[in-house]
């Protein structure tokens, strides 16, 4: 066959391909408004959301949260969730570590937004319901750094940066004013006096009394128990350390720690529980849901610290 | 009259021998049913009730049903539902090997120590190696539930053989043993959080996925492959060490062989779903009731009554248990339900054939 033999046979088809494939361009290029987005979460997985999502469910109260924060009101949050008021009646799909995965697959969510700590394990079931991001939110600091990636993930990068700046804003505040004072000495115990779990500096409420100027009894004690940032610590130590404040959140007993140490033969002998310098403080709000709140935590430490100037 | 009578007796020795073999059949065809309709009642049974027409509609034309439908059937309930049926039946074959090495009704995986083996490397390989990859933890269980066979053999064997008292006790030694040291593993890898881990331990299924799936089904087809292979050299070992070697068969290398493929198929679903009790136990045991001790029709029998039960006991872990307690927003792990049945059954065992022991 001669090449004008060939070229003649094939132009045909060759124009007509040129023609749909003219023809379709604006088909492939034309966007609904919004173009695909990859997110790089917590662990550095890359995640490429194709719109923004319109039923986000995050795995904890904390992201929860956030995510009311920045306006997105989630299609379903953890059992148990009461803050803000609309929580309370948004479905539910079981526990953040245990999720209910077909309840979880029911609600029908485009964007599952998890928790690092918690959900590790199972992140590819969670993938396979919808495209999941992980997030790991443990010191203060996190919060303006995860409001902004579900910012980007929710297509709100405005409303999140605005409160990000906020939140950062309030934590260099919080920073000078606790640089320069001779803080309080500290000791957390989070459970039950008869299974202590002590927070060091590396936990949420560590971190924020720190921020604040006070010190840490626990500190310097190696990891102890299921979560890290804690420790153990024998009782020797505590009553030689005998801090100015104790804070304690009480779980898997009916009378919170604050009132039992007061009738304990050993606790009794603490200046703080003599002083009443004993503060049983709410769970959700310094322990378990470390997120836009913490600025109202902040605060209420600041008023047991140094007065109830706030 | 002798010649009158001498056909007719062969001739009714055949016909009963074909009618054992059509019985066996037809019994190991009935377990085939048995879990096929366990199958059916776990995908149709969860939390969110779906109703039958949309299970069916969901596996043939996926995308005529609502897409958490398809999702919840397609990726929570079907993988789930093959893990547990490959991890019972590696479990129960496991078992019908370790009952024909060790010539005892103790012959089980859990019980001697191999499931803690398995455990121990599962969690060592997992949680304290950095970057180690995920497809290869069933091998290295594998390993760890062969080092814990042959711990356990050692122990408890000396010229008389293996007798069950000496088993049991180094059995027992050695889980013991294995579980502490899995719980040290546990606690000093901090990241996994308490629950999760616990979960891991008692034996569940709930992270069971299509990545579970493909990390076993690949072990449970060579264990299964490799069991029946040696059926034969079972039925043979079965008559008696002097008997075996008499006949021409190589014993220690064929109780080898028989170990190594019950670690492989133990290792292989404790990697999957963590330590489950008592399914090597109890599976063989009916299996034996129902099919008699050719391991060619016991080693099918208990692969598919093991994968049974085990596909039971999940929808009972997940569905059934959580409704009888009230407790719908928890799961079950489901090593608690063969623990609930197979302990009981257990002790009941030992009491009633106690001279056996």
């Amino acid at each position: 066959m001669t090449f004008t033999t060939i070229v003649r046979r094939w132009l045909p088809v060759l124009m007509i391909a040129a023609v749909l494939m003219t023809l379709s361009a604006p088909l492939v290029s034309a966007q609904d408004g919004t173009e695909p987005r990859t997110i790089t979460d917590a662990m550095g997985r890359q995640v490429t959301l194709d719109a923004a999502p319109q039923r986000v469910v995050g795995m904890s109260a904390s992201i929860n949260e956030m995510l009311f924060a920045i306006g997105v009101t989630p299609a379903g949050v953890t059992d148990g969730m009461d803050y803000p008021a609309e929580a309370a009646s948004l479905p539910t799909f079981g526990s953040g570590y245990q999720p209910d995965l077909e309840a979880l697959a029911a609600l029908e969510p485009d964007l599952i937004v998890a928790n690092l700590q918690l959900n590790a394990q199972f992140l590819d079931k969670l993938e396979a319901i919808a495209p999941t991001i992980a997030v790991l939110t443990i010191f203060p600091k996190d919060v303006p750094a995860n409001v902004r990636l579900l910012g980007q993930a929710t297509w709100r990068d405005t409303q999140a940066d605005f409160l990000a700046t906020a939140y950062e804003d309030f934590l260099t505040l919080t920073a000078a004013l606790g640089t320069g004072k001779e803080g309080p000495s500290i000791l957390i115990i989070v459970g039950t006096l008869d299974v202590p779990n002590y927070g060091k500096s590396e936990t949420y409420l560590g971190d924020m009394a720190k921020l604040l100027g006070a010190t840490n009894i626990a500190d310097g004690e190696a990891d102890a128990g299921p979560f890290p940032g804690y420790a153990q610590l024998s009782i020797e130590r505590i009553l030689e350390a005998d801090p100015d404040f104790i804070f304690t959140v009480t779980r898997g007993a009916d009378t919170p720690m604050a009132e039992t140490m007061t009738t304990d033969a050993v606790w009794s002998a603490l200046s703080a529980v003599q002083n009443g310098s004993v503060y049983e403080l709410d769970g959700r709000l310094f322990v378990e849901a470390p997120g836009p709140r913490f600025v109202e935590a902040i605060l209420q430490l600041y008023g047991i610290f140094y007065g109830e100037g706030m | 009259m002798g010649d009158a009578v001498a056909p007719t007796s062969a001739a009714q020795t055949l016909s009963q021998a074909h009618r054992r073999l059509a019985f066996r059949v037809l019994i190991i065809i009935l377990c085939g049913l048995l879990l096929a309709a366990a199958m059916i009642v776990a995908l149709g049974s969860g939390s969110q009730s779906i109703p039958a027409a949309d299970v069916i509609r969901a596996l043939t034309d996926p995308a005529s049903v609502k897409k958490s439908t398809e999702i919840i059937i397609h990726q929570v309930r079907l993988p789930r539902a093959l893990v547990g049926a490959l991890v019972g039946m590696n479990l129960a074959i496991a078992g019908t090997m370790l009952q024909g090495v060790v010539r005892s009704p103790l012959g089980d995986p859990y019980i001697l120590g191999v499931s803690a083996g398995g455990g121990l490397a599962a969690a060592t390989t997992t949680l304290l190696i950095d970057n180690f990859p995920p497809e290869a933890v069933p091998a290295a269980a594998f390993v760890g539930s062969l080092i814990g066979a042959l711990i356990v053999y050692a122990v408890a064997w000396d010229s008389t053989g293996v007798s069950t008292t000496r088993l049991a006790l180094a059995g027992v030694a050695l889980t013991s043993m294995m579980g502490a040291f899995t719980t040290t593993v546990v606690v000093m890898s901090v990241e996994g959080g308490g629950q999760i881990i616990f979960q891991w331990l008692v034996g569940g299924l709930y992270t069971a996925g299509w990545p579970e799936y493909d990390l076993i089904r690949f072990y449970s087809l060579a264990g299964l492959i490799i069991a029946l292979l040696l059926a034969n050299r079972a039925n043979v070992l079965a008559l008696g060490d002097d008997v075996a070697q008499g006949l021409g068969l190589r014993v220690e290398q064929t109780r080898f062989l028989m170990s190594a493929t019950a670690a492989i198929l133990a290792g292989s679903a404790v990697a999957a779903a963590g330590l489950i009790a008592f399914v090597g136990l109890l599976v063989p045991y009916f299996a034996r009731r129902l099919v008699g001790s050719d391991h060619r029709f016991l080693i099918p029998a208990s692969g598919l009554l093991g994968a049974a039960l085990m596909v039971w006991s999940d929808t009972a872990a997940r569905v059934t248990f959580p409704h009888l307690f009230g407790v719908t927003s928890i799961e079950f792990p489901v090593g608690i339900i063969t623990a609930i049945i197979g302990g009981p059954l257990f002790l009941w065992l030992v009491r009633a054939r106690r001279s056996a022991w």
